[in-house]
């Protein structure tokens, strides 16, 4: 077999000889990252002969080797332009995937939200039982290497009852620091979220980079919702230009428990993400929005898997996405009602807006249902903006451009209202603007 | 109580009612497939040597193609060594002149599935149409050989042309050499390929130019004889202006052991043509334990060619252990249309992956998909569609319904909805919804005496009715009765 091996994924064999000692972790994540690694040569880089990466050609991926990014430092400057300045929040900022605990804000945190990397450092950890274990098969061979090489990430496990008075902000920045010419860095995140019996919080995500170089971004976040717990978790991308980014965020969900997800991808070269939730107990309760805006050469795969595993449970999702310039989006949505989910209660609405003529979108909302006393509604629609609105708005004065652009800011604000965070809400607004032409006369109108 | 269960044993286990076997001397070739197999069968339908070559290239093909497995169905896999490729109902070699020439073991078939006696004899090609009857053409296809063709003289009157592939092949080479393939190539796919090397026969159908068909053409299918895999070739085409309406309604025999039919239809329709193809399909769907049954595994795609033309897929599709049937529109013409209307059944242990592919190229193009599944029993079923709207589809517009109806929590319904779209001025709506029959519906028709059987009866057809309502007169009729047989013992 070794013989079969391709130069590339013989790399990252060589590559993890090679990080291994800097690596975090006893001997039993080891133990689980050889097997992962395993896994993943086994399986190679998906190719676009498999259904869930229809769409998405992974080659890009797969043009150079990637070296995992090193340790760097920033200065408060550098990640100055990624706060949030207005929201009062915990920060945890992470450079090139590691925690800088110079650049985050703790106090008071204590144990609530610690670096999974001191985790997985400990002895005896819980860990051990929760690292890896909301995939349950669904993941991909991304996800594997992910396992493989994550050097850090967040590690959130609030105790039953515990009620978060802030938000908590994990701000992840990709910097090129210094580096060969010819190397290209791959940054590797894996967040654990664990949330106790009635406990509540509320997560940002922020993924983001700095420099002119390609980089690939492949970040697993695992979540773990004990009964009857909240968590709201918003994921903001806003990588560079060049950046090619895969994320994966399974979450398991408890009796009565709650998990609200909002996704926006903004930034980004070439983007997949796979969010996959599973509906374990009664009760459980999801809701998925996604905002994606891709434009350029932008390539956006938006994959979500949402399995009804038990009776009583809601769930609900709208992805919306606005293409400009020869982007590419795809929306592939799959609900899954398993025997038994009886009485399942599930809504899916995918839109898409196409400005120009070489954008593309694929979108493939899916019913998987093996059981009869349930009420699944999926629709999905492709178009333009509507004719008479665009016409009530001249009436009233704007040129056709103005309304044009004033309707596809409404078309997208009205998932990005639902965010709640003034302060998160705002920056998302403006980096809409800021694709949208005419960006300077719609902030007029607004 | 006890004979009350038992009524509704012997109900659910109502044996399927055109289960029987008609025993004639086929011609029946040696199980197994291979080129000489190829050959007896274009020799035996004194085929030219383009057509033989044809087969051989579509036979070469298909030995380099995997068998597809990405749909939502599940059966042991088919040996096609073991599968006779040719059967023909002897007598009709030298092809009937009058009803006594007719094999009555063949008018006896033809009762039994209830074609009424003077169409029998139309059949034949003993009596010209009767005044008051319905306008109905039949071309006969049982087992490989199309029997009889009816309404002959009256469809030549008006230039239309409505034959067996095999008498057309014989009759029309031209026409047929210049449309056969040119919508399904025989490398489209795995069943494609296998029917272009072997298919034995199905109807041709020809429309010049600017002519209204003056009836409804009909075939009715049938598989006979044990092993023989089906594979039926439909070729219609219409000129310019023309307008056809064409049924096809199936049923076979009981059997035990798992039939394949793998059939290609091809519409080819050119300017301002109307094609309207409708399909009430009923073969054996197996035992409750799923034994038996026929496994359909059809392509079936239309070319809109011209501009502003139409293709109208209406199927109802209650039989079969396995439908695997994507009819499909390629809607090359500008402002051409493509519909789809299906309602699909499965109960007991029956599968079906079925939807359509509507393809957008030309400008202002359009296409409408209705899709109804009902699901009863250990019932699988799937809706599976492609709305493609090419960069050069300006204004291209499409609606996509497909509902299921679930009836028991032993039953699946799924759907799997592909929508790519590269223009922007594209407009596409798509919607789904499942449910099952509310305890409301059914107590509101049970308070008012209808039994229960009947209450679902109504509720499933009142569900299909957008459906149905697209179907000829005769055949929305027939449609509704097999729906109703098709569910019994589904409910209670």
């Amino acid at each position: 077999m070794a013989a079969q091996i391709s130069p590339l994924l013989d790399h990252y064999l060589a590559e993890f000889a090679r990080v291994q000692p800097q690596l975090p972790g006893a001997d039993w994540v080891t133990e689980q990252r050889q097997a992962a690694l395993k896994r993943f040569v086994e399986a190679g880089f998906p190719s676009n002969r498999m259904e869930t990466w229809k769409y998405s050609d992974t080659r890009p991926l797969q043009k150079q080797p990637f070296e995992l990014a090193p340790e760097s430092t920033l200065s408060q400057a550098d990640v100055e332009a990624f706060l949030l300045p207005e929201l009062d929040c915990y920060r945890l900022v992470f450079v090139n995937g590691r925690l800088d605990p110079a650049l985050s804000e703790v106090v008071d945190l204590g144990e609530t939200a610690v670096s999974l990397a001191s985790a997985l450092n400990e002895p005896l950890t819980s860990l051990q039982k929760g690292l890896n274990s909301t995939l349950n098969g669904h993941g991909h061979a991304l996800s594997d290497l992910n396992l493989a090489f994550a050097v850090d990430g967040a590690h959130i496990r609030l105790a039953d009852n515990q009620v978060l008075d802030k938000p908590i902000h994990l701000l992840f920045v990709a910097t090129p620091g210094e580096k060969a010419e010819d190397e290209a860095h791959m940054v590797q995140v894996r967040n654990l979220i664990e949330l106790g019996k009635n406990s509540e919080a509320t997560v940002i995500e922020h993924y983001v980079g700095l420099g002119e170089d390609a980089y690939f971004n492949d970040f697993v976040t695992e979540i773990r919702l004990a009964d009857n717990a909240r968590l709201k978790r918003c994921r903001l991308q806003e990588e560079t230009g060049k950046a090619m980014q895969v994320g994966a965020t399974h979450a398991v969900l408890g009796r009565d428990s709650h998990f609200h997800s909002h996704a926006v991808d903004l930034g980004g070269r070439w983007v997949r993400n796979d969010t996959v939730v599973g509906l374990q107990a009664e009760g459980a309760e999801v809701h998925l929005d996604g905002l994606y805006v891709p434009t350029g050469r932008q390539h956006v795969d938006n994959q979500t898997r949402i399995d009804h595993a038990s009776p009583h449970c809601i769930s609900r999702e709208d992805y919306k996405g606005i293409l400009d310039g020869g982007s590419r989006g795809v929306f592939n949505g799959k609900i899954i009602v398993h025997k038994d989910a009886q009485k399942t209660d599930s809504e899916q609405h995918s839109a898409a807006l196409l400005l120009s003529g070489k954008a593309e979108v694929d979108a493939k909302p899916e019913l998987e249902i093996y059981a009869d006393d349930v009420k699944c509604a999926h629709g999905a629609t492709v178009g333009q903006l509507d004719e008479q609105a665009i016409f009530y708005l001249q009436s009233r004065g704007l040129d056709a451009a103005a309304a044009r652009n004033l309707l596809t800011y409404s078309f997208a604000d009205e998932l990005i209202q639902r965010v709640g965070i003034e302060p998160l809400r705002k920056r998302i607004e403006r980096g809409l603007l800021a694709r949208l032409p005419n960006a300077e006369q719609l902030q007029e109108l607004l | 109580m006890a004979t009350q269960s038992q009524e509704l044993e012997q109900l659910v286990k109502r044996e399927y009612s055109a289960g029987f076997v008609t025993d004639l001397e086929a011609d029946t070739v040696e199980p197994g497939l291979n080129e000489d197999v190829i050959r007896f069968i274009s020799a035996k339908k004194e085929e030219p040597e383009w057509l033989l070559e044809w087969r051989l290239k579509a036979f070469e093909h298909w030995k380099t193609m995997k068998e597809p497995g990405w749909a939502h169905v599940h059966y042991p896999p088919i040996d096609y060594q073991a599968i006779s490729y040719y059967s023909a109902p002897k007598s009709a070699s030298d092809g009937p002149k009058s009803l006594d020439e007719v094999d009555p073991k063949l008018l006896e078939t033809y009762e039994k599935l209830g074609i009424p006696l003077h169409e029998q004899e139309i059949l034949a090609g003993v009596k010209q149409g009767i005044p008051n009857m319905p306008n109905v053409a039949v071309d006969a296809v049982f087992d490989s050989v199309s029997v009889a063709t009816t309404f002959k003289d009256r469809l030549a009157d008006a230039g239309v042309i409505f034959c067996s592939i095999s008498e057309a092949v014989r009759e029309h080479p031209e026409l047929v050499k210049q449309y056969l393939g040119t919508v399904v190539p025989t490398s489209d796919n795995f069943y494609a390929a296998l029917n272009s090397a072997v298919f034995t026969d199905g109807s041709f159908v020809f429309i010049p130019k600017g002519v209204r068909c003056p009836m409804e053409l009909s075939t009715y299918f049938r598989i006979n004889a044990q092993n023989t895999g089906q594979f039926e070739r439909t070729l219609i085409v219409a000129e310019e202006g023309s307008h056809v309406s064409y049924l096809e309604g199936c049923t076979a025999p009981q059997r035990d052991e798992n039939q394949l039919h793998a059939a290609v239809v091809e519409l080819v329709a050119l300017d301002d043509a109307q094609i309207k193809y409708s399909t009430v399909q009923n073969w054996y769907p197996g035992d409750e334990e799923g034994k038996g049954g026929i496994y359909n595994f059809v392509t079936k795609r239309g070319d809109c060619r011209g501009a502003r033309s139409k293709i109208c897929w209406t199927q109802v599709e209650t039989g079969s252990a396995i439908t695997w049937k994507y009819p499909s529109c390629v809607l090359q013409g500008d402002g051409s249309v493509g519909e789809f209307y299906s309602v699909a059944l499965t109960n007991n242990l029956q599968q079906a992956d079925t939807g359509t592919k509507m393809i957008h190229i030309g400008k202002n193009t359009r296409s409408t998909i209705i899709s109804k599944g009902i699901s009863a029993g250990r019932g699988e079923q799937a809706y599976r569609g492609l709305v493609k709207i090419l960069p050069d589809a300006d204004n291209a517009r499409n609606y996509t319904q497909c509902d299921s109806l679930l009836i028991g929590d032993q039953c699946g319904a799924h759907t799997f909805p592909y929508t790519e779209v590269k223009n922007p001025s594209a407009h596409l709506e798509h919607e789904a919804t499942t449910s099952k029959i509310g305890e409301d519906q059914l107590f509101y028709c049970r308070a008012r005496g209808i039994s229960e059987e009947d209450a679902v009866n109504m509720i499933v057809n009142g569900f299909c009715k957008e459906v149905f309502k697209e179907l000829p007169m005769e055949f929305a009729v027939e449609a509704q009765k097999l729906l109703g047989v098709s569910l019994e013992g589904a409910v209670g």
